[in-house]
């Protein structure tokens, strides 16, 4: 791993780092509500885009992400960009009243407003994503599995092994960096053999991979046998009741967000339900734009 | 083949949080058919700069040069690392993890057959180094999953010897091995050595450095800081890097300080002791 992708878990000081995992994935899906709200004027929902947008770069600014790495994330999602352009575009929808982008035969047109319904679906989905990542950049994935197994600990009641299921997601995270050590290990003494991973055809390319895949598989039921084994000699047991290393611990931090999300996303529902077909623009300025 | 390192600096995940300094300036030359030792504590470098032989990694600046081929930070320049990871071939700690094949002795050919070997000559070359390194041809059918981790350990081996390399590279190749593996392996290496092949060793196993290596660099946070025959680095100076020394010479130490001082000079490997402290009886 030599670049840090946006996303990766760093380790820094800020405000968002230090917020509780809990919150931070509670305000993710509140945020998120917020951000899938509809408005029927399309200049409306528009112009809140543009105000998410600025909330998510505070926020990236805040927690420290880089904006670089941001950028290069959403390049490329240029397929998928694409292919919702295309969806919405020549799939034909009969309540379409915009403007005529080009008209191929007398019952089969496309219209402007498939170009928009595709943008507004884009932006909407890099929002969530940058989100998203701005959660996993800024949480330790330990903490991230110890608040979901917090979420779920009501299941227990209908026998559900929540521990079991954290503790699996756990060791999961835990063994990421190990196993791309690993592979990174494995491909180097393979390309000491004269594997070229980057280069030749589709066969040679097919048998590089293995070559790296069956060692990588190896090592890794090797690990995992070991760790149970080591698990087990230290007493482990899924069934009994255990005792915490780390505590998750609401603060002030927390108190502060929540009021300020909370605020936040209800008056942008409150305005989405109760005013879905206000224009902003003509709220503001008195000036009716649209085609 | 003659290697030529010239002020060789590394740097990981450079331009991110987790930047660290692995070299920091490291010159050496080595000539042909030497039998060379790289020893310093973990982390020092040693690894990263073995890795540098074979355009594994490449300098953050500074020069690598393996006969013709040079190695720089200018990565267009850098074409022929493919031939030059045949003319150098690297051996990882605990090799036998990269075993992948049905049989041995297609593992051992998967090397020659990506440098463009026939089949047939691949297997032949395959045959060659899996008797050089001791497995005869009751192993070449067998799975390499199946066999003990000695062996394991020299399949692995024979895999590079098989490329027929002129420049051998081991990392720690004796390390969880026992004694009587180490000594296999290290005689092993010893004959690849009289085969006029340049070995070149990382290993923590002082006692072997000291009976095998014709010369010695010591490495401490990403710097060469001494060299010599091991004699004159575990012996003359005082050794940097929380290294031990090997035993015979720890064994000479232990006996001055109780008053008994031998000519700790003309001592190389434990005969030499032995013929020493026999004279001081006889005395």
């Amino acid at each position: 791993m030599n670049s840090i992708s946006f996303g990766r878990y760093v380790n820094y000081d800020s405000f968002v780092h230090k917020l509780d995992a809990r919150s931070k994935i509670l305000f993710l899906i509140c945020l998120m509500i917020m951000i899938f709200m509809p408005f029927s004027v399309w200049s409306t929902s528009l112009i809140f885009s543009l105000i998410y947008f600025v909330l998510l770069i505070v926020l990236m600014i805040m927690s420290h992400c880089s904006f670089l790495s941001f950028l290069k994330g959403i390049l490329s999602m240029w397929f998928l960009f694409l292919f919702l352009i295309i969806i919405f575009i020549f799939v034909p929808n009969p309540n379409m009243s915009s403007v005529l982008l080009y008209q191929f035969s007398d019952n089969y047109a496309i219209y402007w407003d498939g170009v928009y319904q595709a943008g507004y679906i884009f932006l909407r989905l890099i929002l969530m994503m940058s989100l998203t990542l701005i959660l996993t950049a800024t949480t330790k994935p330990l903490d991230l599995t110890y608040a979901l197994e917090w979420y779920m600990t009501p299941l227990k009641i209908i026998n559900f092994p929540v521990h079991t299921i954290a503790m699996m997601i756990s060791i999961a995270l835990r063994f990421i960096p190990t196993f791309l050590d690993e592979a990174q290990r494995i491909m180097k003494a393979q390309a000491s053999r004269g594997v070229d991973f980057s280069r030749g055809g589709l066969f040679k390319k097919m048998k590089a991979v293995i070559s790296l895949i069956i060692p990588l598989f190896i090592s890794a039921f090797e690990k995992s046998q070991q760790l149970s084994d080591a698990m087990e000699a230290r007493g482990y047991d899924p069934n009994s009741k255990r005792s915490k290393y780390r505590k998750l611990k609401f603060h002030l931090k927390d108190l502060f967000s929540a009021i300020f999300v909370f605020t936040l996303v209800g008056f942008i529902m409150y305005l989405s339900i109760a005013h879905g077909n206000i224009d902003v623009i003509d709220f503001v300025f008195g000036v009716k734009v649209g085609f | 083949m003659p290697i030529d390192v010239k002020d060789l600096h590394y740097i990981y995940f450079k331009k991110t949080p987790f930047h660290a300094d692995a070299l920091n300036g490291v010159n050496f030359h080595i000539d042909n058919n030497k039998f060379v030792a790289f020893i310093g504590a973990t982390g020092s470098g040693k690894s990263t700069i073995i890795q540098h032989l074979n355009g594994l990694l490449i300098p953050t600046s500074g020069e690598v040069k393996v006969d013709d081929f040079i190695l720089t930070s200018n990565k267009r320049k850098n074409k022929s690392i493919s031939k030059l990871r045949k003319h150098v071939g690297v051996v990882f700690q605990f090799p036998e993890y990269q075993l992948f094949e049905e049989t041995v002795e297609d593992d051992v050919a998967f090397g020659p057959k990506n440098f463009k070997v026939g089949k047939e000559e691949a297997l032949l070359k395959a045959h060659q180094a899996l008797l050089s390194v001791g497995l005869d041809e009751s192993y070449f059918k067998r799975s390499p999953f199946e066999l003990s981790g000695g062996e394991k350990r020299r399949v692995a081996i024979a895999g590079i010897l098989a490329i027929e390399p002129d420049i051998l590279v081991l990392d720690e190749p004796t390390a969880g091995l026992d004694s009587r593996g180490c000594e296999y392996i290290m005689s092993l290496l010893k004959k690849m050595h009289d085969d006029n092949k340049t070995i070149i060793l990382v290993s923590h196993d002082m006692d072997l450095v000291n009976k095998y290596c014709d010369y010695v660099y010591v490495v401490d946070e990403g710097k060469i800081v001494n060299q010599g025959s091991p004699k004159d680095v575990f012996v003359s100076q005082d050794l940097k890097g929380d290294l031990e020394i090997p035993k015979i010479y720890y064994f000479c130490r232990l006996l001055k300080e109780k008053g008994i001082d031998l000519d700790i000079n003309s001592i190389n490997n434990l005969d030499d002791l032995m013929n020493q402290i026999i004279e001081r009886i006889k005395k």
